[in-house]
This record gives structure tokens, C-alpha cells and sequence, in this order.
């Protein structure tokens, strides 16, 4: 099951995409540092995940994909939970918890945010570099294209895979060199496929009028509205915490 | 030689969606079996079960009785099959399936130049061309030729004709009608009535059921109501033509296409 955009109007839908981006990135910060301790943490997943379910999020979907990180969680527990005294449960599950939280809340982020509203925020993340002479909206617009490609890309690899393998690839050699070069018969059609579409998206764009350069206009609107004001304290606090030991230094 | 490929009570999922439920049906040699379906009815995805790679079912897939082991056992082929080339001449291309099953480069030549030959390439001329400099309608052929050159039982292929002209799709369709005498060919396509005459089952997918069809019943479905299969303009018309001069209950697939290829032969003559 993949992760994606959800359709919904719960609470955490209707925020503006500039405070869900803010709080999803600082809440990742916030949770791959883990300053709390085992227990704060675990209610801060559960309050997350809480919110997350009144506002109609589907979690069935989210906690499914965790699936595919088990193993990682696993090794990164078994690693963390040895220290100079022993196997402590304690630390092993601090850790897994650190990575838990912060795949749960991409997940429930990708889930409520539609494309237009992860590309409004990816732009307005990059216009500040736009003032030192970055070209912002050409690499806003590079982004989105790639995260809109994204899922084609992988569902090409897909089938691409299944069928070098029915012909007899032996897709995972032993070595790195023998990986790479096993990996062949995934890799060049794969970039093929991709050159190809990108040389076809790009007459395509052209020959619909888009011009890098120009004035955009905006099909959709996003509101600030009362409850993204009160939102906004969550990314600030948040925030605020994690760079509490600067202001101590600094005082 | 693999006669049958039998579907007991397949229910195929993704996640917690039914994609197909309690689909049975068989596949056999000697003639080409067609999966046919409207977009999202899970055409594709019956392909990837029955090659082993779509794990999410219960039922089971028989082999003349025993229990089907795709691994090994299956050719894949994608729509667009011309997009697994990844090596730099057609002999490294066709060879490259019987490479990793450890035969040595000798063994590999003449097999390869054959199989070839019967795709209807001619190996003296393009054997150390790339495979990319091909014309469409021989990339096609080399990509299945690929696929299939280490004679797997079952032959799995979903839309091969698209985006073929006329003549090479009728050069493609006897082609698989000739592997199908060795082969248990299967073929998911969205123009059945191209292949009605070379076919001699249908498997029709749908949400509310799916049914195992011989092709004239299929075609009699689908021409008393095309929300059953949109056949194109064409064809219904040239049937509806049919019709008038013989018996439509008695229609057979084959009469069809026999009727609409003298048509057109005379469309060609008044031209
Ligand atoms: N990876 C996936 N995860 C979840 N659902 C999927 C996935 N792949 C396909 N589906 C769903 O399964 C259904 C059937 O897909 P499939 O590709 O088998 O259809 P199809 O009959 O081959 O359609 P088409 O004629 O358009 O090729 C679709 O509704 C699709 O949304
Ligand atoms: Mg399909």
C-alpha cells in the first residue's frame, strides 16, 4: 500500500499549507532529536496520531506501510539498546520511537496535503533564496515535476523489474561492482524511460505557453484562517524548544 | 509440453480493495487465450499474479493439475516491451536470457539467430546493429523475441499490438499464433476483435463478475450492448452489415473477420 494524498475536510485538511508544511518540518526535527525521554514521546506519538484520526485520516494505510520499515526499526533498536551497561529496553525503544514518529508524521502529512498545496509550500520554502540570485521557482518547479514523477518512475521500475527478471535477471548480486553491474538491466531502461518523458514534458510545456521567466498566476487560493493562527503556535513552540540551548548560550 | 492453465477461485487484492473475486477460467496451447476488460479491471494484474510476482491471492493457478511454479516458467512482456533494451547490439539482446542461464556465447549463436529468423528478423542484417535503431514494428518483434527465447511454457503479454500499424500487427498476430502450438500464450489486449479469429478463449474481467467466454459469445455480448465491451465504430458496422445476409445467432468470430477482410479488399479494389 502506498501513501498518498487522501481527499478529506478534517482539521488537519483544512490548515494552510504554509503552517502544515511548518509544523510537519519542525515536528520531524523535533522528533528525529528526541530530547523528551521514552514516555513524553510515546504521548506526543499518541496525541499526533489522535488528532490525525479525528481529522479523518485513514491510519490503516500508514500504520501498514510501517511494515516496510520494521526491519530498520529492529536493527536501529538492537544497536541503540546496547550501551556500557547492558542491553537497556529503555534506550532501544527511544530510539525506534524517534524513527517511528518521524515516518508517521511524513505519512500523515503526505496523506492530508493535495499536490498543489506540497508545491505551494515547496516554492515559498525557496523564495528567500531567490534574493541571493538562486534560481527559486526554476528549482521550486524542478521539484514538483520530480515529486510528480515521482510514483510513474517507481511503477515503471516495477514493471520493468518483473520483466527482466521473467527473462532472467538476477537483479541483487553479491559486491558492490557485481550489484552495480547486475543492476543494469533495471537501471539504463529505467533512465531511458525517463529521459524520454522528460524530453516529451518539456515540448509539451513549451507548446502550451510556459515560459520559465514569466508572471504565474495561482489556480487555487489558500486562506489563513482563525485555526491556522492558533496552528501556528505548534511549529513555533516546537521550534522554540529545540533551539532553547542557543538562547541559554546566547543569555 | 504444458497443455492447460487452470484458475481455481482466484480473489486477487490490493491491501483491503478485492480487485477480482472467485475469478475461474482456463488457458491453453494451440490457440491464443484473451484477457479482455475495461481499464482498472485488473488485467494487468491477473498477469503479474500468474507470473508469480503479485503475491496477494487466495485460490490457486494449476498447471495440468499440479500447482504452478511461474519462477522460470513464464515470459513477461509489458506494453511497450521495447523498454527492457538495455544492451548495445540485437545479438546481445536476444542472447541475454539464455546468458544467465549459464549457456556459454557458443551454444547461445545459433539458438539465437534461429529464434530471430522466426520473429521475422533477419539476423545477417541486424545482429550487430543496436537495438534501438530498429524500426518500430522489428523493435517489437525483437523485444518479444527476447523475451521468449528461452522457450518458457507460458507466455505472458499484455497489449502487444498497441501502437503497431495494420501490417505489423498482422505480422505480430501470426506470429503468436504460431508460438501458441509450443506455448500457452496469453493476451491482454483492448482490441479483442483484431485477435477473435486466432483466439479460443476469453477470459472478460469485470467489477460485478468475471466470465470464461468463447469468442463468439463474447462478440454477441458485446454487440447487443456495448457497456458489456466498446467495440469500435467500424467493426459494429461492418457486423451490423453481416448480419443482414446470415444468421446473427450463429455468428462466429472467425466468420467475422473473414466477412470484414473481403470488405475491405473490396473497399481497396474500388479505390
Ligand atoms: N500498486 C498498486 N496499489 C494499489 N492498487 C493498485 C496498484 N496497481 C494497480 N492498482 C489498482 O488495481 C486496479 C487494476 O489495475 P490493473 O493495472 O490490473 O488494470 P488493467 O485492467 O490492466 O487496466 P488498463 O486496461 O488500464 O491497463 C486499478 O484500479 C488500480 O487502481
Ligand atoms: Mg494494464
Amino acid at each position: 500500500m502506498q501513501i498518498s494524498y487522501k481527499p478529506g475536510n478534517g482539521l488537519l485538511y483544512s490548515l494552510n499549507p504554509m503552517i502544515k508544511g511548518a509544523i510537519a518540518f519542525s515536528a520531524i526535527v523535533f522528533f528525529s532529536l528526541n530530547t523528551l525521554g521514552l514516555v513524553a514521546m510515546t504521548a506526543i506519538t499518541a496525541v499526533m496520531l489522535l488528532v490525525s484520526r479525528l481529522s479523518g485520516v485513514e491510519l490503516g494505510d500508514i500504520f501498514m506501510s510501517v511494515r516496510r520499515i520494521l526491519l530498520l526499526l529492529a536493527i536501529v533498536g538492537l544497536i541503540q539498546g546496547f550501551g556500557a551497561e547492558g542491553f537497556s529496553l529503555v534506550d532501544a525503544c527511544a530510539a525506534m520511537i524517534r524513527i517511528l514518529g518521524v515516518f508517521l508524521v511524513a505519512g500523515v502529512y503526505v496523506t492530508v496535503s493535495s499536490q498543489s498545496e506540497l508545491t505551494f509550500f515547496w516554492e515559498a520554502c525557496f523564495r528567500p533564496l531567490g534574493l541571493i540570485g538562486f534560481p527559486a521557482r526554476e528549482f521550486a518547479l524542478v521539484m514538483v515535476i520530480a515529486v510528480r514523477f515521482f510514483p510513474v518512475i517507481l511503477g515503471e521500475i516495477d514493471r520493468i523489474r518483473m520483466a527482466q527478471v521473467a527473462r532472467g535477471a538476477k537483479l541483487d548480486g553479491g559486491g558492490l561492482l557485481a550489484s552495480a553491474a547486475a543492476l543494469m538491466p533495471l537501471m539504463i531502461p529505467t533512465l531511458t524511460q525517463a529521459i524520454i518523458r522528460a524530453g516529451e514534458l518539456a515540448i509539451a510545456m513549451e507548446a502550451r505557453g510556459y515560459r520559465v521567466s514569466a508572471q504565474r498566476t495561482r489556480y487555487q487560493r489558500f486562506r489563513f484562517g482563525i485555526v491556522d493562527l492558533f496552528a501556528i503556535l505548534i511549529p513555533v513552540m516546537l521550534l522554540a524548544y529545540l533551539l532553547r540551548p542557543f538562547f541559554y548560550t546566547a543569555g | 509440453m504444458l497443455e492447460r492453465l487452470e484458475l481455481k477461485d482466484l480473489t486477487v487484492r490490493y491491501g483491503r480493495n478485492i480487485l477480482l473475486k472467485n475469478l475461474c477460467g482456463s488457458f491453453s496451447r494451440r490457440q491464443i487465450n484473451l484477457v479482455v476488460g475495461r481499464a482498472g479491471s485488473g488485467k494487468s494484474t491477473l498477469l503479474r499474479v500468474l507470473a508469480g510476482f503479485h503475491k496477494e491471492y487466495e485460490g490457486s493457478v494449476l498447471a495440468d493439475g499440479q500447482v504452478f511454479e511461474p519462477s522460470g516458467n513464464i515470459s513477461l512482456a509489458f506494453q511497450n516491451p521495447e523498454a527492457l533494451f538495455f544492451n548495445g547490439t540485437v545479438a546481445e539482446e536476444v542472447g541475454y536470457a539464455l546468458k544467465m542461464r549459464k549457456m556459454s556465447a557458443r551454444e547461445i549463436e545459433p539458438i539465437a539467430r534461429q529464434w530471430l529468423q522466426k520473429w521475422g528478423l533477419d539476423p545477417d542484417r541486424c545482429w550487430l546493429n543496436h537495438p534501438l535503431e530498429l524500426s518500430g514494428g522489428e523493435k517489437r518483434r525483437l523485444a518479444l523475441a527476447a523475451c521468449t527465447v528461452f522457450l518458457p511454457p507460458v507466455v505472458l503479454l499484455d497489449e502487444p499490438l498497441a501502437g503497431l500499424d495494420a501490417q505489423g500487427q498482422r505480422d505480430l498476430i501470426s506470429l503468436l499464433s504460431g508460438m501458441a502450438t509450443d506455448h500457452i500464450v496469453i493476451v491482454v489486449t483492448h482490441e479483442p476483435e483484431l485477435l477473435l479469429e486466432q483466439s479460443g478463449s476469453l477470459l472478460y474481467l469485470h467489477a460485478d463478475g468475471c466470465k470464461s467466454l468463447k469468442p463468439a459469445e463474447f462478440l454477441r455480448l458485446a454487440l447487443a450492448d456495448s457497456s458489456f465491451f466498446p467495440l469500435p465504430e467500424w467493426y459494429r458496422y461492418a457486423v451490423r452489415h453481416f448480419a443482414q445476409s446470415s444468421d446473427l445467432p450463429n455468428l462466429r468470430a472467425d466468420d467475422v473477420y473473414r466477412f470484414v477482410k473481403t470488405r475491405e479488399r473490396m473497399h481497396a479494389d474500388q479505390l
